[in-house]
């Protein structure tokens, strides 16, 4: 039985679409990634996970249950790390995970969950005292609390430093040795590559790829990047060489031209621009990386992006469009 | 039982605030204030059903605790909506009828708080003074204005169950205090005067018919229940109880109907 499956789930808010046709289904015991840039459409999915918001149309199981009817059930055997929470400015840290233990008809005890997640030398303090990481460790205290059958994890390395996000992977791996399910949606790749069985990748609500780290990986590796110096760039070059089978996303900077395809159809990319007249006057390929795959399926193809340096490092062109993914 | 979880947090968390210390102090100054006004001449006494059915005293509570009720509960629910901590308390295996019936338990008791202190501190140094009490009496007093406490509540917890925004609710909490405190009566005076004006054609004597609109409002149920208690008159107390009641859990149960079905 899977932890989640989702059938042709959609997600309208008025005339909005946040959530597209999904289907997905993820095994129990797995640590799933959920990728996406913001806005994709996961906060949505998770929210409907959880009973937050309804979907326009589909059906979604948790755990064997319906998400809907059975919400409360599901609930009691989830444990959730919300995004955009805020904690009881005037209660302490160590009760709300007693109010977390008691809701759930836990056996825990509030120190453990506290001593757990690192903050237990604050757990007499008001939690709204606590910074934002404090805060982000004690929702995942909450979360933990009652040794649950599933994690849904929103984002939960915002707010962490780099030791607090490490620390994170660690309970992360601890609970799926357990056997809990753990479903982590994050809009950075490197954080759900270093500890995910399984990703799913989120572009304008639709689902663009799911698949294993490595299944990905090996994508990444049969896909070039093909640099394209061609003056006379014709829109109509421009959509016969998005029409190739092949081609993930082709984009224009200053009249140069920058194509993500297979290495096997780089040959048929140059015909095509020559064929609807533009003059190739130089070319230059280079290795994608799982980064880059990312970034391809989930920038908008149209998208230009500011590379304007042909002859940059593959590591910089990374970090500038990450910046625009993320912005 | 997991509204009772609710409860006893919200209860936590709202006792904490510094609002409720400000009605305790409020409640104190009341009282102090009636004494003063009903005190007897020297060795004589005076009966505490006397000192709560002065003018006064039902006049202040009326006004203040609807006031106090409304505002520090209209935000109970679209104020956790907006802070995020929603997320946190609905994350947790709760069904939102089981939320809003947590709140209206939590805040109903944090509300009664400072009526119990408020009245009960008072009452000990009074009771050594020159007032007889009356215990029963004086126990089904603050028995009945915490109840009107929790009808308020339930008032601003319903808004604020139905409505998706805070201003919203605040504007509704503004608008029923406003129609059950001072606008009631001042409708109801015109209301009469046109009504007389019709002389005997109308079915319903319209004596009888102010009577009960009286009752319908709240802190009219309230004031109507005070006079029982020192006249030991029992007529239509029943009635009153159950307009009381009425207003405790009618709004938050259709509040909960609108809440349940909305995405958050």
């Amino acid at each position: 039985m899977p932890a989640i499956e989702l059938d042709g789930v959609t997600k309208e808010f008025g005339d909005v679409t946040a959530v597209q046709d999904l289907s997905l289904s993820v095994p129990e015991g797995t640590i799933f990634g959920f990728l996406g840039p913001n806005g994709a459409g996961k906060s949505t999915t998770i929210d409907m996970l959880l009973d937050f918001v309804r979907p326009s149309e589909g059906r979604i199981s948790v755990l064997g249950m319906d998400a809907q009817e059975q919400s409360v059930a599901v609930r009691s055997r989830t444990g959730v790390l919300p995004e955009g929470f805020s904690v009881y400015d005037r209660l302490t840290g160590r009760q709300h995970v007693e109010f977390a233990i008691e809701s759930k008809d836990a056996g825990d005890t509030p120190d453990a969950l506290l001593e757990r997640v690192g903050i237990a030398d604050a757990a007499d303090r008001k939690a709204g005292g606590y910074s934002k990481g404090m805060q982000q460790r004690l929702a995942l205290a909450i979360a933990l609390a009652g040794e649950p059958d599933l994690l849904i994890l929103d984002e939960p390395t915002s707010g962490l430093d780099p030791g607090g996000a490490k620390e994170l992977r660690e309970i992360i791996q601890a609970e799926a040795e357990r056997g809990a399910t753990v479903f982590f949606s994050s809009h950075v790749l490197s954080q759900v590559e270093a500890v995910c069985d399984e990703v799913g990748i989120l572009r304008e609500g639709e689902l663009v790829a799911r698949g294993t780290v490595d299944e990905l990986r090996d994508r990444a590796a049969g896909e070039a990047r093909l640099h394209v110096s061609a003056p006379g760039l014709s829109d109509e070059a421009l959509d016969a060489v998005r029409g190739l089978d092949g081609v993930g996303s082709v984009s224009v900077t200053d009249g140069d031209l920058l194509v993500t395809c297979d290495h096997d159809v780089k040959v048929d990319v140059l015909v095509e621009l020559e064929d609807h007249g533009a003059t190739v006057r130089d070319f230059r390929t280079e290795e994608a990386s799982l980064e880059e795959l990312f970034l391809s399926l989930t920038e908008d193809a149209m998208h230009q992006t500011d590379d304007d340096s042909q002859a940059a490092n593959p590591a910089d062109d990374t970090a500038a469009s990450g910046e625009v993914s993320e912005s | 039982m997991s509204w009772e979880a609710v409860a006893r947090k919200d209860y936590r968390d709202a006792v904490r605030a510094r609002w409720l210390w400000a009605l305790t102090a409020i409640i104190v100054a009341i009282l102090s204030l009636v004494s003063y006004m009903v005190w007897p001449a020297p060795g004589e006494t005076v009966s505490s059903s006397r000192v709560i059915n002065s003018f006064l005293l039902p006049t202040l509570i009326t006004t203040i605790l609807p006031l106090a009720a409304l505002i520090v509960s209209y935000d109970a629910i679209t104020g956790e909506q907006s802070s995020g901590s929603l997320k946190l308390l609905l994350s947790l295996p709760h069904s939102r009828t089981a939320v809003v019936a947590g709140k209206l338990a939590g805040r109903s008791a944090a509300v009664a708080t400072p009526v119990v202190l408020g009245f009960l501190l008072p009452a000990i140094l009074l009771a050594i003074g020159p007032v007889s009490f009356n215990v029963l009496g004086y126990v089904a007093f603050i028995a009945l204005t915490a109840l009107l406490g929790a009808a308020f509540v339930g008032i601003a917890l319903g808004l604020s169950a139905a409505t998706a925004s805070e201003r919203l609710a605040l504007a509704g909490s503004v608008g029923a205090f406003f129609l059950f405190v001072p606008l009631w009566k001042a409708i109801q005076f015109p209301l009469q005067l046109y009504l007389m004006s019709q002389g005997n054609s109308l079915p319903v004597n319209p004596q009888e018919l102010f009577r009960y609109l009286d009752l319908l409002n709240p802190t009219g149920a309230y004031k109507h229940l005070l006079g029982t208690i020192a006249s030991a008159q029992s007529q239509d107390v029943l009635l009153a109880l159950v307009v009381l009641y009425a207003w405790v859990f009618v709004p938050p149960a259709l509040g909960a109907l609108v809440f349940q079905r909305r995405d958050l």
